[in-house]
């Protein structure tokens, strides 16, 4: 048991070294966040109203808000948030913050990254919707 | 590595838990010293938190709803279940022991090893959280410093290891100032802002009506059923502090109903206040609890409350965090102590602290608290948490069920406290919680669509294997390499910390193989 405890420890040091070694800080390499209102439009689908407001995470460039729902009807399936960052770090350091904000299961919200960006896609009324927009939202590089 | 090793005799006296590995000769008798105002200071930082707020006020009016359905499903139940369990067999162990009275040790080990390693991979969440929230007193921009959140994550988790060692010298006043000071104090804060709010004549941000209230239930909200079950998890962990409870049979109900209701009370208005003041929109985009928060008290012209709340918040998330360290070690070190893993398991030192389970799970939560701070692994560590709430929820649906066999079992076993209704009554508590329970487990198989790679039914098998692999894995496991030394010479103490249970089990030969002992003390 000492033995596997030493092998933990040593593992814990190297977690940690790995950990302090500047993981995240990288500037972005693919630019920055997908065009929303486009993925909207190629996933077949509209957007209902939108809005803007702080982006209070720390690092946060601009947040903006998407009502997503179907041409023709004003019932709104999802709204998109869109919280923009200046450095990856600061983008994974949010994607932390908004996945372990509730203690212990998220609501019915599901989170990406993509580029600069934390898209975060909640309110669900319709799954038909929201596969539409992942597919569209993956395919843009999102994950 | 603990006091307890080698099991020096030492003279009788107060203050000494159960004795360590070997101890035949130590004193197991303790001093009581938790009341109902304890009991219930653990159970509200163990359940009420503050960061569920921002989220649920997202759903509006209907979040009021959304809660008093998980009142009913689990939040109720579960306090109910708890106060029967507790009362009647206030032993050392909590889940643990109330399992094993049903079903024995196997279900009584798979139980406690359940909660124990669900809580193990969740620790990194809070860590991560108190960090973050800390950095808010001094500059937020801190939280994202890889250097300050694994300093202050590792910190945290090895001051509150080392401080639990010192038994409930350590975790009852951490429990109980920082549950009035980390809890209950910033919600009331909070409250007090709705009340600000309203007296200087600001509209609510979501404006009322009847039909606000109601939730709409269909099948693609019924997933936050699912959410809103596990928001009130915890209240079973008052029952791992029965040794150190002066009365059971009046304090633990007492405590029950005391912190029911005001977690409870705080949890609705709480999210009632930040839901009054800032737009369900805004909050999308700020839903952690600091970001909700700092956009509050903007509104109110409150802003310089930002960083005392913070320091107030991350204080309630170390003492939450503390509930949560030393409640299931606890039982895991009894079941260590009745031979379900080797010896090292079930060191505890003279305070009574499991300081082996504290320090193995102290080496484990940290590498998955650096672990989590890895981008690359960010995926998989998600994955293991859906998985390992899964896992929790299994050791609930061991509890439930329990509590019925128990009443049919050991019908005549005194209990001061009794789920109302006679036998139909824990049909009907248990079988709604159960019932939820079950609901809750299945949608948490649902696959997130981000995935890559992975089909549907491939990700549900993967967690349904994952899943009982993690939860019944580990104790086969133990149970393939057993041998009759593991079992403490003074087991029976470790459940109900009399010395004269010590001394019988001492003499007694040691069990048979694991899971035929149906027969807990």
């Amino acid at each position: 048991m000492r033995r596997a405890l030493t092998v933990l420890v040593a593992a814990v040091l190297l977690l940690a070294a790995a950990a302090l070694s500047g993981c995240g800080h990288a500037e972005f390499e693919s630019g920055s966040a997908p065009d929303l209102p486009r993925l909207v439009a190629e996933a077949g689908l509209v957007v209902l109203d939108e809005g803007s407001a702080e982006n209070r995470y720390p690092g946060g460039t601009s947040g903006a808000w998407y009502i997503i729902g179907h041409e023709g009807s004003d019932e709104a399936e999802a709204v998109v948030s869109v919280l923009r960052f200046e450095s990856r770090r600061d983008r994974d350091a949010a994607y932390r913050q908004v996945m372990h904000r509730m203690g212990r299961r998220l609501p019915h919200v599901i989170v990406y990254t993509a580029g600069d960006a934390v898209v975060q896609v909640g309110r669900i009324g319709d799954f038909g919707t929201v596969q539409d927009l992942n597919e569209a939202l993956l395919d843009a590089g999102a994950q | 590595m603990a006091a307890g090793i080698g099991g020096t005799p030492a003279p009788g006296g107060s203050g000494a838990g159960p004795a360590g590995a070997g101890g035949a000769g130590r004193s197991i008798a303790k001093k009581a010293t938790l009341g109902v105002f304890a009991l219930a200071m653990i159970e509200v930082t163990a359940v009420l938190s503050i960061r569920n707020f921002p989220s649920m006020a997202e759903e509006g009016w209907s979040m009021i709803a959304w809660y008093l359905l998980g009142l009913i499903t689990f939040f109720l139940p579960l306090s109910l279940v708890a106060g029967e369990l507790a009362t009647a067999w206030p032993q050392g162990g909590g889940v643990y022991a109330w399992v094993r009275q049903a079903f024995g040790e196997r279900s009584g080990f798979i139980a406690i090893w359940s909660e124990w390693t669900e809580n193990v991979v969740w620790f990194p969440t809070v860590l991560s959280f108190i960090s973050a929230t800390f950095a808010y007193v001094l500059s937020p921009a801190l939280g994202n410093n890889s250097l300050y959140l694994v300093g202050t994550m590792l910190g945290v988790f090895w001051v509150v290891t080392i401080g639990n060692f010192f038994g409930e010298r350590f975790s009852s006043p951490i429990a109980t100032w920082g549950g009035i000071f980390g809890a209950i104090l910033p919600t009331i804060v909070i409250i007090g802002l709705l009340f600000v709010s309203i007296f200087r004549g600001d509209s609510p941000a979501v404006s009322f009506s009847a039909s606000a209230l109601v939730p709409t239930l269909d099948m693609a909200t019924l997933p936050f059923v699912a959410t809103v079950v596990l928001i009130f998890a915890g209240m079973e962990m008052a029952g791992f502090h029965a040794l150190d409870t002066r009365d059971p049979a009046k304090d633990f109900p007492k405590a029950i109903v005391l912190s029911m209701i005001g977690i409870f009370a705080m949890t609705v208005l709480g999210t009632l206040a930040i839901m009054w003041v800032v737009p369900a929109k805004e909050l999308g985009l700020a839903s952690g609890v600091m970001q909700a928060l700092e956009a509050m008290l903007d509104k109110i012209g409150a802003g310089w409350l930002t960083a005392p709340m913070a320091l107030l918040i991350a204080v309630g998330g170390v003492a939450q965090f503390s509930t949560w360290l030393i409640g299931p070690a606890k039982g895991l070190g009894v079941a260590a102590a009745q031979g379900d893993m080797p010896k090292v398991w079930r060191s505890h030192n003279k305070h009574g602290s499991p300081v082996a389970v504290l320090l193995i799970q102290g080496v484990i939560g940290s590498a998955f608290s650096l672990a989590f701070l890895l981008p690359s692994v960010n995926s998989a560590y998600w994955i293991l948490s859906a998985i390992t709430t899964e896992v929790i929820i299994i050791m609930y649906l061991f509890m439930f069920v329990a509590v019925i066999k128990l009443r049919y079992s050991q019908p005549d076993a005194p209990r001061p406290y009794k789920v109302p209704g006679g036998k139909a009554g824990v049909w009907i508590v248990a079988g709604i919680a159960l019932a939820a329970l079950i609901f809750s487990f299945v949608v948490g198989l649902f696959p997130p669509n981000v995935i890559k790679g992975i089909g549907p039914v491939a990700y549900v098998v993967i967690l349904l294997v994952a899943t009982f692999a993690l939860s019944i894995g580990g104790p086969l496991l133990f149970w393939m390499l057993r041998k009759p030394g593991w079992v403490a010479p003074n087991a029976a103490a470790y459940l109900t910390g009399e010395e004269d249970a010590a001394a019988e089990t001492a003499a007694a030969p040691p069990p048979g193989p694991a899971g035929e002992g149906g027969d807990p003390s």
